[in-house]
């Protein structure tokens, strides 16, 4: 109680101070100052998927639908919400388990843009541990249907309240935030941990270099803490993106992963190729000592995993996916192939 | 406890002050809305399908939040896409591609530049001389003189332009022609940095090309 009445004193302190830092200009600049002169409508935007993962001992189908209702509210606040179910159809030693859905409510929040610098979320928000679960994760936007292997302990959301934004370092570095604390809730579709933590980033433009920094701790009956690095580069000169993550807990176990992809876009490639996209990916777990407490997606013993991909865009809209990989386990070494195909949807 | 709160303080104050430390100048500088969204929204995902104005509003709020944009950064992004939506409902002559190979010297005895012969047609295509496809190839910094003859569509502007050629990017450089029947010279200069620079044509000439491809 006493943590909560401190993050609520300390927003009550800084909204203020942020609205008197534009000098003789007003309080804050809507949003429609420099933009467009209008309001918004509310979207429906997201993607579906469809991918398919075939192991050694078993094949599994995975269709995932996850809408986005984006609701602006003048030009100070948003409401957006993300739900996300999903079905496992998996055919494992010789039969069929049983099919079950999944549906998650992944976040349903109220954005409030207290300043330039300062937003205000309240409700359900998806935790800011590293960058894959809020940049990566749609299923229309991830280079490789497989998420990495870490990518179990930090997808989870919270019942709370959040401050995030982001302030230039001059013209070259841009400082980002995100601060958060999370009440318990038991609920099948919006449950949440008891916790706290915060991600910080620095982003350089011209090099389009981001480092960022996480830290979360659970507050609940199990008392730990979990860090997290992660970069993403996207290179100038030549169409290549990379990205990766690390993980360090005593708890959950170390891990990490670094991916590349390289976008045929160039006018020398024949046009076909200019709407592919090769990527590989490098990631390795190292599982703890003791029983992780839980039910996380992830490796039961340690686990190293190269993947290598190629993406094709149909229409803009529409993606192919197939991908290659060898997951070397301390127990058993196999091969993965995954094949996807995603769409994205606006309304 | 008492150390997270006085951490939360902390961030909480020093985030203020960093607020406040921006002069007006800072604040209101001029931000590239078209730069902004190839260095923060590409980072990611490739372009969205075309939305009004109004519905990206939704985006651009969604996307300051989840990509931490500036408010101005976000108000930039809204304000190019706002400007896509608009003239790409409005382009149908857009096959014209600005290819920049690499960088030589551009000598004093270039005063003129070479000669680009360019057909914008009345069928809304753009055609370039004595090359297969729509595209000038142009070493950076090279001065042109681009030829254009400029044929009348289905409809013309308000100013008595059948056509237009424009670079967003190099707007400010001069890649912003009006195009008048006739043939005339215009004399532009490549920019430095090689790449490849797509021509769009602001005219709404009547029905043609949607997209350069």
């Amino acid at each position: 109680m006493k943590f909560v009445v401190s993050i609520v004193a300390t927003v009550l302190l800084s909204v203020p101070l942020f609205c008197q830092s534009n000098g003789s200009t007003a309080p804050n600049q809507p949003i429609n100052e420099t933009g467009g002169h209008f309001d918004g409508v509310p979207i429906i935007t997201g993607g579906m998927a469809l991918n398919a993962t075939f192991e050694p001992h078993s094949n599994n189908m995975n269709p995932v639908f996850a809408p986005i209702f984006l609701v602006p509210l003048g030009h100070r606040a948003l409401i957006e919400s993300e739900f996300e179910g999903e079905s496992d159809i998996t055919y494992s030693h010789g039969g069929y388990e049983p099919v079950g859905f999944e549906k998650n409510l992944e976040y349903a929040q109220l954005d409030f843009f207290a300043s330039k610098y300062l937003t205000i979320i309240a409700g359900r928000y998806a935790i800011p541990f590293n960058i894959y679960k809020e940049r990566f994760d749609a299923r229309w936007i991830r280079n490789l249907a497989a998420e990495p292997m870490i990518f179990g302990f930090g997808d989870s959301s919270g019942n709370g309240g959040q401050l995030r934004g982001a302030i230039p370092l001059g013209s070259a570095a841009q400082f980002s935030y995100a601060g958060y604390f999370s009440a318990l809730t038991h609920n099948i579709s919006a449950g949440a941990d008891r916790q706290a933590g915060l991600r910080t980033g620095l982003f350089f433009p011209g090099p389009r270099f981001e480092a960022g920094f996480s830290f979360n701790r659970l507050l609940g009956s199990d008392r730990f803490n979990r860090f997290g690095a992660d970069f993403t580069w996207n290179l100038r000169q030549v169409p290549v993106d990379v990205r990766g993550e690390a993980l360090m807990s005593s708890v959950f176990g170390n891990g990490y992963w670094l991916e590349s992809a390289y976008r045929f876009s160039s006018s020398r490639y024949p046009r076909f190729f200019r709407r592919s996209q090769a990527v590989v990916r490098g990631e390795q777990y190292l599982h703890p000592n003791g029983d992780i407490p839980g039910d996380f997606e992830a490796p039961d013993s340690d686990a190293t995993r190269v993947l290598g991909g190629w993406n094709y865009w149909i229409s803009d809209a529409v993606r192919a996916q197939v991908a290659f990989g060898r997951q070397f386990n301390s127990t058993d070494d196999h091969n993965v192939w995954t094949l996807g195909i995603s769409y994205r949807f606006v309304k | 406890m008492k150390s997270l709160l006085l951490v939360t303080l902390i961030v909480g104050t020093a985030l203020s002050a960093l607020a406040g430390s921006n002069t007006p100048s800072q604040t209101r500088r001029t931000v590239d809305g078209e730069l902004v969204y190839k260095t923060n929204c590409t980072r990611c995902h490739n372009t969205p399908p075309s939305l009004s104005a109004r519905q990206s509003k939704a985006v651009a709020l969604h996307m300051r939040v989840r990509a931490n944009l500036l408010a101005e950064q976000a108000d930039a992004v809204l304000e190019y896409l706002a400007e896509s939506a608009k003239s790409k409902s409005m382009r149908t002559i857009a096959c014209l591609l600005l290819l920049l190979l690499g960088s030589i010297a551009v000598g004093a005895d270039l005063p003129e530049g070479r000669i680009v012969e360019i057909v914008a047609a009345g069928d809304n295509t753009f055609r370039v001389a004595n090359a297969k496809s729509a595209v000038i190839r142009a070493h950076s910094g090279e001065m042109l003189r681009l030829r254009i003859t400029a044929q009348h569509g289905s409809e013309l502007a308000r100013d008595g332009a059948v056509h237009s050629l424009v670079i967003r990017s190099l707007r400010d450089q001069g890649w912003d022609l009006r195009l008048y029947e006739g043939t005339h010279d215009y004399q532009v200069k490549a920019p430095a940095d090689p790449g490849e620079y797509p021509v769009e044509c602001t005219v709404k000439c009547g029905r043609g090309h949607e997209t350069c491809t």
